[in-house]
């Protein structure tokens, strides 16, 4: 490197000038004094510039000493950065998801924390970028001090010990930073990337245990008559909560209902409990026999004996306690088309009255058993022999459940994140390089003006 | 009368370097003048016939110095190659760059 010989071609020129100074036959004291201290300052000079590589040395042998390397630094490094990258697309999917469930009104937590991510995110990499520059230019940084140190009449003496203090400590001090960062940080919050809640399927199923298809499942928070959503299910009677498009939290307890051909029926289990571990329940529709679009109303004081469910027949055995009920009810789609009704295998005459749901056409018979007769166990056997057709899916407007006590927890929880990245990832990094300046800064005063050296 | 010339040329191919040797030599011939003119007055002051005490202080003063001055500018060039000598012999081999 060039700069070195000059700097020690300057060094010779200050002392010789010192000497000039006090060779000088000019009585004044003080003259003389600034001729010894250019002479003393020269020979600092001089040494420090002859153990320009010692000093480059001096930093690897004490990262040696204490076992961390700049590898392990940048390592940590970039594995911050893609904790933060993560949690910032984390927080922008979350966002986008409140937006589409319409509720913007509560997005501005969650652009604080954002505003925090980022910033924590421009901390990272300004560190990054001064990181890199003392790991690649500190020897450049180190020569530059000490041609400037080496300048006569200590015109950049003090800056040159800054440049000369700052190559070791900066060099030194970086890979120790995570080591600083750890012992004061608390554990720091993994970001939540994926959904926020989570994902459950209930099977809708009739008596009989057979899927019933399409139906509409209202959810009730428990004990309130208000509805917190209307969820349709598949043509498999899945209906799946949770995921992208609700918000329910863990342990929670819903009241459920289920809407099928035009009937409200109240499932069994009744009442959901939202378990930690458990992602899939059944719910069974005790009063109803359903295949190929034709459904069997039973009554709850009916036990049911013996269900077949043959495609174009559908034949069930019950057995009536009371006397009380005595209707049972068969709907039908519109389109349906019936070859026989039998009860006890006595042909029934039907007067079918039909009305609209939600856009499915349906038909419904009201047997009335009360004129029949029964036989001497009392049980009741219906056949129907008909067409079947496909349920078509009902033209009902889905509201998806959303408990605002989880969409407020979410958000805390990630204003939160925002809070502690902004103290591990930004506050204390930052602490570290106010440190490591005013070290250097301190260094740099022992090196420009400590030590003093006597000729006279 | 002594005449001192200090040529400074700052042409295309101007070594810094070789500028500030010069310099650092011309300024050493003139360290040299300036210890004699010292060293004479110093004398001439010390042994004039003025009977005032301070005036000869100064002049023995102005002696000294200009022995010290000499005797550090004989020394300099050997203080500066005793410093190189001493730390390149302590030098290490520096170590391999670190990989990131």
């Amino acid at each position: 490197m060039n700069v070195l010989p000059l700097a020690f071609n300057l060094a010779i020129l200050t002392y010789f000038i010192g000497v000039l100074i006090l060779a000088l036959p000019i009585p004044y004291r003080q003259l003389k004094k600034w001729g010894v201290r250019l002479m003393s300052d020269a020979i600092i000079a001089a040494v420090l510039v002859s153990a320009y590589s010692m000093i480059l040395g001096i930093g690897d042998l004490i990262l040696s000493m204490l076992g961390y390397s700049w590898t392990g630094f940048m390592a940590w490094l970039t594995e911050r950065t893609a904790i933060l990258v993560t949690a910032l697309v984390g927080l922008t999917y979350l966002t986008s998801w409140i937006k589409s469930l319409g509720y913007s009104l509560v997005l501005s937590p969650l652009g604080l924390a954002s505003t925090y991510i980022t910033l924590a995110l421009s901390a990272i990499r300004m560190m990054y970028f001064i990181a890199s520059f003392i790991w690649s230019f500190r020897g450049e940084l180190l020569a530059l001090g000490l041609l400037l140190y080496s300048l006569p009449f200590r015109v950049g003496k003090g800056v040159g010990a800054f440049f000369i203090a700052a190559s070791l400590v900066l060099y030194v001090g970086f890979p120790l930073m995570p080591a600083f960062v750890n012992v004061f940080q608390t554990a720091v919050p993994e970001p939540m990337v994926s959904n926020k809640s989570f994902t459950i399927t209930c099977s809708i199923v009739d008596v009989g245990g057979e899927p019933l298809p399409y139906p509409v499942l209202r959810i009730y928070k428990e004990g309130s008559t208000v509805p917190l959503g209307v969820v349709k299910g598949d043509n498999k009677g899945a209906v799946v909560l949770g995921g992208d498009k609700d918000i329910i939290p863990r342990n929670y307890t819903f009241d459920v209902e289920v809407l099928f051909m035009g009937y409200i029926f109240k499932p069994s289990p009744r009442v959901l409990r939202i378990l930690p571990n458990k992602t899939s329940y059944k719910l069974g529709v005790r009063n109803i026999i359903y295949q190929g679009g034709l459904a069997i109303l039973i009554p709850s004081g009916f036990d049911i004996i013996n269900i077949k469910y043959m495609g174009g027949k559908l034949i069930t055995t019950v057995s009536a306690p009371h006397e009380a009920v005595n209707e049972i009810r068969v709907v039908k789609l519109n389109n349906v088309k019936i070859y026989s009704l039998r009860i006890n295998g006595r042909e029934m005459h039907c007067s079918w009255s039909t009305w609209k749901w939600n856009g499915i056409s349906l038909s419904e018979c009201v047997l009335n058993l009360s004129n029949i007769q029964l036989s001497s166990s009392g049980k009741i056997t219906i056949s129907v022999f008909y067409e079947p057709k496909n349920y078509p899916e009902p033209e009902v407007e889905e509201r998806r459940v959303v408990c605002y006590e989880s969409l407020v927890d979410i958000i805390m929880q990630y204003v939160s994140v925002g809070i502690a990245y902004i103290y591990s990832f930004l506050f204390l990094p930052g602490l570290y390089l106010a440190a490591l300046t005013a070290m250097s800064a301190s260094l740099a005063r022992v090196i420009g003006g400590g030590v003093k050296l006597r000729f006279i | 009368m002594i005449t001192l010339k200090v040529t400074v040329v700052l042409g295309e191919n101007v070594d810094v370097s070789t500028f500030i040797r010069d310099l650092t030599m011309q300024i050493m011939t003139i360290a040299w003048l300036v210890f004699l003119v010292s060293w004479v007055i110093g004398w001439a002051i010390k042994g004039s016939p003025i009977p005032i005490h301070r005036v000869k202080r100064t002049g023995q003063t102005l002696v000294e110095d200009a022995v010290l001055a000499a005797f550090w500018l004989a020394m300099g060039s050997t203080i500066f190659a005793i410093i190189s000598y001493i730390t390149s012999s302590i030098n290490q081999p520096m170590p391999p760059p670190p990989q990131p």
